[in-house]
């Protein structure tokens, strides 16, 4: 009976450690995270080319390689002070660090960018208003700039419900806490 | 007779009072030395390249005489009363030094504080050449100078002769514009076909002015600035198969993008977008927090119960 009583402290106490390692692994990971981030849009920001006004084009949305990532557009939403650079190909994993573009382009009004709801990333999107602000700065300077019309919540985010032909940008994010996408429509002002 | 010889001694009087009596007498055969320096701002310049010429000669009596090969130009030392008479003095020897290739009498390099000392210098009228200072911010001027060796200070020649010339014209550099070539890449799903490099060429005014290896290395962007306002063209050599490229120029910016297939449209992902996030890590957190916590509990309670068996 003792014995057995010892052991339970001693699990208890080990699964109680391994929960906050991995809680500081996760924290840790996020921090990281931000920091890679940062130094990307820093660069960003010394080799794009001039900003101007964004054009509807034929062309898909060029990328540039920096540091090895292939960045496709800067996401900007000015009211929650969020600016990340948008990775060009999905990669679940990789939206840990920054969005990711899920599909489409902003040139002929299809965008749809996936990211995380963890802190200084898209977790803004869980409180957004109608009427806010987005920008998307594509890899040549030009700007499209969005107002927020929509945001819908669901248990699924199939491609189905993401693409929306109604909507020129959509915004989405796993709400991690309830359990659910958080999908933001805009439309481009 | 009276009036006359008051007059002539107020008259003397007055010649004495007029001509600068020296505490001593200049010593002719003394060498002297020449200290310069060239600065703005507490910041020296340095390698400044002076040249000395030795316009006139001194005598005993305090007056100069030109020397050749300065005596053979029709100007004249002793009229300059005022700075902007001497300025013009040595404007017009420098001219002449420049227009006959006249060889300085010495010549010396400032140290890195701008600072110079040329010693072993005879008496003498010299003249002190203007110098111009090309910096980053623009060019500064100095113009020639005369200056005596020695001076005179309250009536004490001093043979070693410290100067620091101002600069008289500050020319500011013209604007540097930067320009840039930057590549990007239309490829997504193809981006194993991208090749390592690629070659770019940069005309300046229809001429090839530099060819340039942009990479993952540098970004794949290459800067340069142009001081002179030039026309400027970027195109891009050895394409790479599959790819068609086209420029773009944004202001100073040249965008080379590289496009694949352009006929191909790209589909969405088929499977349902599963986030990083699918692992809600503050739940997994909090369950092994609590199935600890109650662990703990648990056996806390069990060695509670033991101890007070056994106590009964």
């Amino acid at each position: 009976m003792r014995n057995v009583s010892k052991w339970l402290v001693g699990i208890g106490l080990l699964l109680m450690l391994g929960g906050g390692a991995w809680w500081l692994t996760d924290h840790l990971i996020a921090q990281s995270a931000r920091q890679e981030t940062a130094q990307l849009l820093e660069q960003l920001d010394t080799l794009l080319p001039p900003r101007s006004e964004g054009e509807v084009s034929a062309h898909r949305m060029p990328v540039l390689s920096v540091e090895g990532q292939d960045v496709v557009a800067v996401v900007e939403l000015p009211a929650y002070g969020v600016r990340l650079p948008v990775g060009s190909t999905w990669d679940a994993g990789g939206v840990t660090a920054y969005p990711r573009r899920f599909s489409g382009s902003a040139y002929d009004r299809t965008l749809v960018i996936g990211g995380s709801d963890r802190a200084g990333q898209l977790d803004c999107l869980e409180r957004v208003e109608i009427g806010d602000t987005v920008t998307v700065t594509d890899m040549t300077g030009g700007v499209f700039t969005y107002e927020v019309t929509r945001a819908d919540r669901f248990d699924s985010a199939e491609t189905e419900k993401l693409v929306d032909p109604a909507t020129h940008l959509t915004l989405f994010v796993r709400d991690t806490y309830a359990l659910e996408y958080v999908l933001v429509r805009c439309v481009m002002k | 007779m009276k009036r006359m010889v008051a007059w002539f001694c107020l008259a003397l009087l007055c010649l004495c009072l007029s001509v600068p009596v020296s505490a001593q007498p200049l010593e002719v055969e003394r060498e002297c030395s020449l200290t310069l320096h060239y600065a703005k701002e507490g910041v020296g310049f340095a390698g400044v390249e002076i040249s000395l010429y030795r316009v006139a000669e001194a005598n005993p009596d305090g007056t100069y005489v030109l020397v050749a090969p300065f005596a053979d130009y029709a100007v004249s030392i002793h009229d300059v009363t005022d700075p902007k008479g001497w300025s013009d003095l040595a404007t017009t020897l420098s001219g002449y030094a420049v227009a006959d290739s006249l060889p300085a009498t010495r010549l010396a390099h400032s140290d890195q504080q701008g600072q110079v000392t040329v010693s072993g210098l005879p008496t003498g009228l010299y003249l002190v050449d203007g110098v111009t200072v090309e910096q980053e911010s623009g060019t500064y001027t100095f113009d020639p100078f005369m200056v005596y060796l020695p001076t005179q200070n309250e009536g004490e020649y001093q043979y070693e002769v410290v100067a620091k010339p101002k600069a008289d014209r500050f020319t500011p550099a013209p604007p540097r514009t930067e320009y840039r070539v930057i590549k990007l890449w239309e490829d997504v799903e193809h981006t194993q076909r991208r090749p390592a490099s690629i070659t770019a060429q940069i005309y300046k005014n229809g001429i090839l002015w530099n060819t340039v290896t942009l990479s993952q290395d540098n970004n794949w962007t290459y800067t340069w600035t142009d001081p002179d306002q030039s026309e400027w063209s970027v195109v891009e050599r050895n394409v790479p198969e599959d790819y068609t490229v086209y420029v773009d120029q944004k202001a100073t910016t040249f965008v080379v993008t590289n496009q694949w297939n352009p006929d191909t449209p790209t589909e969405p992902p088929a499977d349902p977008p599963e986030t990083g996030d699918t692992a809600p890590v503050w739940l997994y957190v909090l369950v092994l927090c609590l199935s600890g916590s109650g662990c703990v509990i648990v056996g806390l309670a069990l060695m509670r119960g033991k101890r007070y068996e056994k106590r009964q």
